[in-house]
């Protein structure tokens, strides 16, 4: 059976990559007592399934990741093992059963949408279809400037904005990006919550 | 708290919203930044210490974290109550770009303190070659890198400790202590020493301060209550205490009793460290009396740790990280009297979490080829044997004799059970090594070469160390050393065998300054200076940096090719007791050159 944990990253954290926060979530989920399957054959593996990786440096506010268990947990029980043992900055939001005839997370996930934040620039325009992905640009209090974009999880959205705005997606403006949330069915239990910020 | 925040106003390396530039504009762009975030399962501290301790490791994360004395410390200092210890690693070069520029120094990753706050700043010395790193650190830290240019009143106290302290002096010139020997027990009594001399600290003469140290603590060097001497050609003749409440000799301190260390609360790394598993110590010292090897002569006594107390140790380890792999870790474990049974209990009760065992460091005469089953749930990747020496000759001086046919029938047993990868490790250079020696090292590895998989052959070239029989032999110059290099490269064909060499001009410099005298510090400033970092890793190290630097430093390569002393003379290093006379390591070097003598029978 499947668990699935929807967590945030923000803060610190953000900047551990992808590879090595699948074994920190193993050793947390070895740590919390929660029996995850292994693999068969040479070189067992535990069977977790993440959603597409998060670059180095984003954050991410409706993550999810997939544990195949042996047994049965209780879900209160689970969730509170794992904030005990996850960092500071990683914290599961909710953790559920999904039906147990839902598709895998790779089958599920169609788009992802994110926010870019950068300081000044070019004024508000208004929401339009770049190559796959859709986008939209608002200014906030503050002189700073928040793109909003939708993409196929396919998709780079560094490549989706760059496409949009080359001097948005420059690094040495220091753009602050974030992962909001995925679409497709059945993917949350609940509207996903956006919350998180700059430290 | 409120010391964190006070220093947060005043201190020049601490800009304001320092951890903000570092989080939105450093880190963004360096390579790996979760390195430098801290904040790992288990790094919690006690609240409001009395002596605040940073232990340091003169490299990037992923291989200081690997160091178990650092972790053993670590957590000991943390379960001490009154006092805290936290970490900080070298800064990588695109780090220190960046850090230098927006004015970021070294800072702890608990609680993000600049390194020059702290009361004490200890390092692990573990090579020779880590040592323009430890210069950039206290650099990057915005304190005189000379202890005399330094105020203890003011700055951290510098303490070095680890394998490179049996020969310090070439790091003299920038420590203010040194701990010789184990450290569990003399680090915390230096820090109740400090919190009681807390006042001394701020009032009294740095040299009357450092000598209540280490009247209070046996086994501290302060190399400014010691003089060195020379004579008039500048050859190096003794060091002299200043002051005759020092000790002429710092005896190493020894910890009695292995089943009282071991690291209780372990820090889970955020990256892929070097060795990224439990490490539970089995052993310390090891009975083997190889002539080369410095670890082994400095760790005597050689101590046990109870079957019972390893058990629980790895379990309860592993339970605290969640690790999929333990490692049970000594100089050469196939001494350890019971191993097979050990391995069989361990392994049987880590196998149903999906935990694997590995036995890293096995001596071959002690390898049992009954060991390998019992490490059959370890991923077989790579099987390592270091027969050092080819030659029966050689083998015989060094002390390591190999019974004939033993390797043979450890990677037979391998294959047979699964293994794919071998790799070998062997010295060129070592005193009286002659061509058919090295062609023996060739020949051994093409016999070997058919052994049914992969073979990794490492080639390295011996580097005479302090507290060793060896510390009188010479080293050989690099261009003979690259000769004997290219005799293997020539005879051993291509394909199946990976060749690799220790690159010889990196071998001088470690050999320099392995041996080297007080004065070895210019050498490495020189270095540091032109912007040498990193020496150990092939890809950093810089030869023309190096060749400058010994130019401007006045060093003379020649010492190390024939060495300037002989067995009964003051050696630089000779008011270090490491536990083993000179008298017992100059019979032993008589013994190797004797039996190197006595032919290939």
């Amino acid at each position: 059976m499947k668990l699935r944990v929807i967590y945030s990253k923000t803060g610190l954290v953000r900047f551990i990559s992808h590879r090595d926060l699948m074994r920190l979530f193993f050793r947390a989920a070895a740590r919390a007592g929660i029996p995850v399957e292994f693999s068969r054959g040479f070189n067992p593996h535990p069977r977790i399934e993440f959603c597409p990786p998060l670059s180095v440096g984003m954050e991410g506010w409706n993550e999810i990741i997939d544990l195949r268990l042996i047994e049965e947990v209780a879900v209160a029980e689970a969730t509170e093992a794992l904030k005990r043992e996850l960092l500071e900055g990683l914290v599961p939001k909710d953790v559920f059963y999904p039906d147990p005839d839902s598709p895998s997370l790779g089958k599920s996930l169609r788009t992802a949408s994110y926010r870019v934040l950068l300081p000044g620039g070019v004024p508000a325009g208004s929401p339009a279809a770049v190559g796959e992905g859709r986008i939209s640009v608002h200014s906030l209090p503050g002189g700073l400037l928040e793109y909003e974009l939708t993409v196929p999880v396919s998709a780079s959205p560094r490549r989706v904005l760059e496409a949009a705005d080359p001097a948005a997606a420059d690094p040495r403006r220091h753009p602050f990006w974030t992962r909001r949330c995925f679409s497709g069915p059945k993917i949350y239990r609940r509207p996903p919550e956006f919350s998180g910020g700059i430290i | 708290m409120n010391r964190i925040r006070n220093a947060e106003s005043k201190n020049p390396l601490r800009p304001p919203g320092f951890k903000r530039i570092l989080s939105e504009e450093i880190l963004p762009r360096v390579n790996r930044p979760a390195r430098y975030i801290g904040g790992e399962v288990n790094s919690a501290l006690p609240a409001d210490p009395e002596v605040r301790l940073l232990l340091s490791y003169p490299d990037v994360y992923e291989v200081g974290m690997s160091h178990l004395g650092l972790r053993i410390l670590y957590d000991l200092v943390n379960r001490m109550g009154w006092a805290a210890a936290e970490r900080a690693f070298a800064f990588g070069p695109d780090m220190e770009k960046l850090c230098r520029r927006a004015g970021i120094g070294i800072y702890s990753l608990e609680t993000f303190t600049p390194a020059a706050e702290f009361d004490v700043w200890g390092f692990s010395l573990q090579a020779e070659l880590t040592y323009t790193n430890l210069l950039n650190m206290i650099d990057l830290a915005g304190l005189p890198r000379r202890a005399r240019d330094r105020d203890l009143r003011r700055h951290p106290l510098l303490l070095g400790g680890g394998a490179a302290v049996y020969n310090p002096e070439p790091l003299a010139e920038f420590f203010d202590l040194f701990l010789v020997g184990d450290a569990e027990e003399s680090l915390p009594e230096l820090l109740s020493a400090l919190r009681s001399l807390g006042k001394e600290r701020k009032s009294a003469g740095q040299e009357k301060f450092l000598s209540a140290l280490v009247e209070r603590v046996k086994g501290l060097y302060a190399p400014a209550l010691y003089r060195p001497r020379y004579d008039r050609s500048g050859r190096f003749r003794e060091i002299v205490p200043l002051n005759p409440n020092v000790p002429p000799v710092i005896e190493k301190r020894v910890l009695g009793n292995l089943d009282r260390s071991g690291v209780v609360r372990p820090l889970v790394p955020l990256t892929e460290i070097v060795h990224d598993r439990d490490v539970v110590e089995i052993m310390r010292g090891c009975p083997r009396r190889c002539r080369f090897c410095q670890a082994g002569w400095t760790s005597r006594p050689v101590r046990r740790k109870a079957g019972g107390v390893v058990i629980s140790q790895a379990l309860a380890l592993n339970r605290a990280s969640g690790h999929r792999e333990v490692s049970l870790l000594s100089l050469s474990s196939g001494d350890w009297r019971g191993i097979e049974s050990l391995l069989e209990d361990l392994s049987a009760r880590l196998a149903p979490e999906q935990v694997s065992l590995s036995l890293p460091s096995l001596n071959i005469n002690s390898f049992e080829p009954a060991f390998l089953a019992g490490l059959k749930k370890v991923r077989k990747s790579g099987l390592t044997l270091a027969p050092e020496a080819a030659s029966l000759r050689l083998q015989k001086l060094i002390n390591k004799p190999l019974e004939v046919g033993r390797i043979e029938k450890i990677v037979l047993e391998s294959r047979r059970r699964g293994w794919r990868l071998l790799k070998l490790y062997f010295m060129v250079g070592l005193p009286t090594e002659t061509e058919e020696d090295v062609l023996e090292i060739a020949s051994y590895i093409n016999r070997l070469s058919r052994w049914g998989g992969g073979l990794n052959v490492t080639i390295s070239n011996f580097v005479p160390k302090a507290a060793t029989p060896f510390q009188w032999a010479d080293f050989l110059p690099p261009s003979e050393l690259d000769r004997r290099h290219l005799l293997i490269k020539r005879s051993v064909p291509g394909g199946k065998v990976k060749l690799k060499f220790r690159q010889t001009f990196v071998s001088l410099i470690e050999a320099i300054i392995a041996r080297g005298d007080r004065r070895a510090a210019g050498l490495i400033e020189e270095a540091w200076k032109l912007g040498c970092r990193f020496d150990d890793w092939s890809e950093y190290f810089q030869p023309s940096a190096w060749k400058e630097a010994l130019e401007r430093s006045g060093i003379q390569p020649s010492d190390c090719f024939s060495f300037p002393y002989e067995p009964g003379d003051n050696l630089p290093w000779s008011h270090i007791g490491s536990g083993v006379t000179d008298k017992v390591l100059a019979g032993e070097w008589g013994r190797a050159l004797k039996n190197a003598a006595g032919g290939a029978g």
